[in-house]
């Protein structure tokens, strides 16, 4: 008895469209309006939170990029790794403009690093990786702004607290002020040491043990400023850089179908060679064996006839009973393999349905719950298949599941396929699994295969491919 | 049994021939074989003589359903023709379309079963006869989809209700329900009665037995 359960492709309209639904609004987060920095500079508690010290720290680090950057890159060779660093540089200049409160997200076309040769050189033309470069440009520039500016605080602020300590101790400073000789050029000074065509502009109040608190109160006065100048700067970096790294969708979508195309080899290799297996074995071993198995129940029926005269055939039924019953068990068994090669109800009739036929001869129920109204690309289909095909296999096989749950749906064209199992987990993309080449496949498509499988279970495969 | 003339299409020759071969052996006649679909639809309107037509699915020109979309055509230009089809491999999807516009005289087996030469005899018998043939594998997975899905009619049957009819749509008569399944006749007839309420199924209907069957097929 067959204990598979399938909910059929035509559920209703209204569950399909709440799933969509709740996808889209998942992928669309990123675009919802962040509380930035700017937002936080506005408000006049700014000084009061924690928004000056991410500022001051963001600064901090911004200063050391160009350090780094330009110790990497300033050598010949370093150069040409220039767009690796900005990639490396953009993962966390993404992380940076978090803390900042942007939404940033990746706009580089998915890959595997199987190949690294292969995986750099499509890094290298994309549009993603040369903007990055850019960003960190302008990080390089502005970190140098950066560090200028934080210098320039340091050391008005230890002089202010240095001049403080030095007038606790009895140091005087008398009769000073801002000198200037009417043009450009203006000094702070004594009197004593102006020179004989500089005027006195502003005097400043003297200085000795009893007025120390002057210099304090500079001090003072000099941290909120600081602290509006580095929002300020940090908020002007985190702009520009979410400006630059923004990610454009046309051109994610013009890079993917550059990358399918210049994948399409491996797509379609990987597609022949099962085709012809599938045709060979239908064409060959299966006819052979129906045929056999054709020409065995022509003898049994000859044997049930002698049986039937009067001879001894009971063993010959016996024996031809046992080896039909063997080949049927032998054409099962090849069918399901060429089924898992290549169904050809996908091509016919779809994802769904080949879907369907994948949760049927299994003694784990598979529910299959299919909420695509369209067809897809046949190389989606095919993929979304193989992938749902190698998941079952993989759960039926090593997961020890009492149920497996199969779901397909698209949010925002993208297909995404999950199978879930309540089995003991422990599942990886890694080494001699059969989901290994398919992630590679998968990643030529533009599309990413995740498994999620702690020890203990449950695992749960999931599939995301753009569906255009 | 009565001897019928048979159109046979099948694209391995070898196979063909363990077919002519069965079937002369049940005292049938081939009139005329077919390896292509376009050379089925020719000998169909060169045999109007023909019984029953026996048809593989995938074969030339497009290597796919080629043989599901030939009996399509062929019921089309001639309502009612019994065809029997055969398949390396039965999806449930094909089953649905292949009876989508009426049921009776069509027949859709896995080669496999050809072996069991009573089953396939009985089969090309009940197709011949109007009767409805459906693969016990495809029949299987369907009743379950079908009595599991919420708003089905089939809901409402019970468990050996269901077995019954499932029974019967592999083509088993009610004697043979009896034997597999060690009842009576009088509560196989109980069961395929209230089964025939349950799905409202009126007695003047016509052939009740096979739109029980087609009843979860038609539901989908």
């Amino acid at each position: 008895m067959n204990m598979t359960q399938t909910l059929s492709s035509d559920v209703d309209a209204a569950g399909a469209a709440s799933v969509a639904q709740t996808g889209a609004r998942r992928l669309d987060s990123w675009e919802e309006p962040p509380t930035t920095l700017w937002r936080q500079l506005r408000s006049p508690l700014f000084l009061l939170t924690k928004a000056p010290w991410i500022a001051l720290l963001h600064l901090v680090i911004l200063s050391v990029v160009p350090g780094v950057a330009v110790a990497i890159t300033s050598t010949i060779v370093g150069i040409l790794f220039l767009p690796l660093l900005a990639i490396g540089y953009a993962v966390f200049e993404r992380w940076r403009l978090t803390q900042l409160g942007y939404s940033t997200r990746d706009n580089h076309v998915a890959m595997n690093r199987n190949n690294l040769w292969e995986w750099a050189k499509f890094r290298y033309q994309e549009t993603a990786t040369w903007r990055e470069v850019g960003a960190l440009l302008v990080a390089i520039i502005l970190g140098s702004v950066a560090g200028l500016v934080l210098t320039f605080e340091i050391i008005l602020f230890v002089l202010a607290i240095g001049t403080m300590i030095w007038l606790i101790n009895g140091g005087t400073l008398t009769s000073w002020g801002i000198y200037s000789n009417g043009l450009e050029s203006w000094q702070i000074t004594q009197a004593e040491f102006a020179r004989s065509n500089e005027k006195l502009l502003l005097a400043l109040p003297d200085l000795h043990q009893g007025t120390w608190w002057i210099p304090l109160l500079a001090a003072l006065v000099m941290l909120p400023i600081f602290a509006y100048i580095n929002g300020i700067l940090a908020a002007a970096s985190g702009s520009l850089s979410h400006v630059i790294l923004q990610p454009r969708p046309e051109e994610y979508e013009k890079q993917l179908a550059r990358l399918s195309a210049s994948r399409s080899t491996i797509v379609d290799s990987f597609e022949s060679e099962r085709r012809r297996i599938e045709r060979d074995l239908h064409d060959g071993v299966q006819q052979e064996l129906v045929n056999i198995n054709l020409r065995l129940g022509l003898a049994e029926m000859e044997a049930k006839r002698l049986g039937q005269e009067g001879a001894n055939a009971t063993l010959i039924q016996e024996q031809v009973a046992g080896a039909r019953e063997q080949l049927a068990h032998a054409l099962e068994t090849l069918r399901n393999t060429v089924r898992g090669i290549y169904p050809a109800v996908l091509e016919t009739h779809g994802l769904g349905a080949a879907l369907e036929e994948l949760s049927r001869n299994t003694l784990t129920p598979v529910y299959v719950s299919y909420l695509v109204n369209e067809r897809l690309a046949p190389e989606v289909e095919r993929t979304a298949y193989y992938v749902a095909s190698e998941g079952v296999a993989n759960a039926l096989k090593h997961s020890g599941a009492h149920e497996i749950k199969l779901e397909a749906y698209t949010a925002r064209s993208m297909l995404v396929l999950t199978v879930e199992d309540n089995g003991t987990g422990g599942a990886s993309l890694a080494g001699g699994s059969g989901l290994a080449g398919l992630t590679e496949r998968v990643a030529a498509l533009g599309g990413q295969l995740t498994v999620f499988s702690p020890a203990g279970g449950p695992t749960r495969l999931r599939m995301e491919l753009p569906s255009l | 049994m009565n001897p019928m003339k048979i159109i046979l299409a099948e694209d391995s020759a070898l196979l063909r021939e363990g077919l002519v071969m069965v079937l002369s052996h049940l005292g049938h006649e081939v009139i005329a074989q077919a390896s292509t679909a376009d050379e089925l639809l020719a000998a169909v309107e060169e045999n109007p003589r023909v019984e029953v037509i026996i048809t593989d699915v995938r074969m030339p020109p497009h290597h796919s359903n080629d043989g599901l979309e030939a009996a399509a055509t062929i019921r089309q230009k001639h309502p009612g023709m019994p065809i029997l089809v055969l398949s390396q491999y039965i999806a449930a999807a094909y089953a649905r379309e292949f009876f989508s516009a009426g049921a009776s005289g069509l027949g859709y087996l896995l080669k496999d079963r050809v072996g069991n030469v009573e089953e396939f005899s009985r089969a090309v018998t009940m197709v011949a006869g109007g009767g409805t043939v459906i693969d016990p594998d495809v029949v299987t997975h369907l009743m379950t989809t079908a009595a599991s899905t919420p708003g089905s009619r089939l809901e409402c049957l019970s468990r050996r209700e269901l077995e019954i009819l499932e029974l019967m749509a592999g083509g088993l008569s009610n004697k043979e329900i009896e034997q597999k399944l060690f009842v009576s006749s009088a509560t196989v007839a109980k069961h395929i009665g209230n089964i025939f309420d349950k799905l409202g199924l009126a007695a003047d209907e016509g052939n009740r037995r096979v739109r029980a069957v087609l009843a979860f097929l038609q539901e989908h």
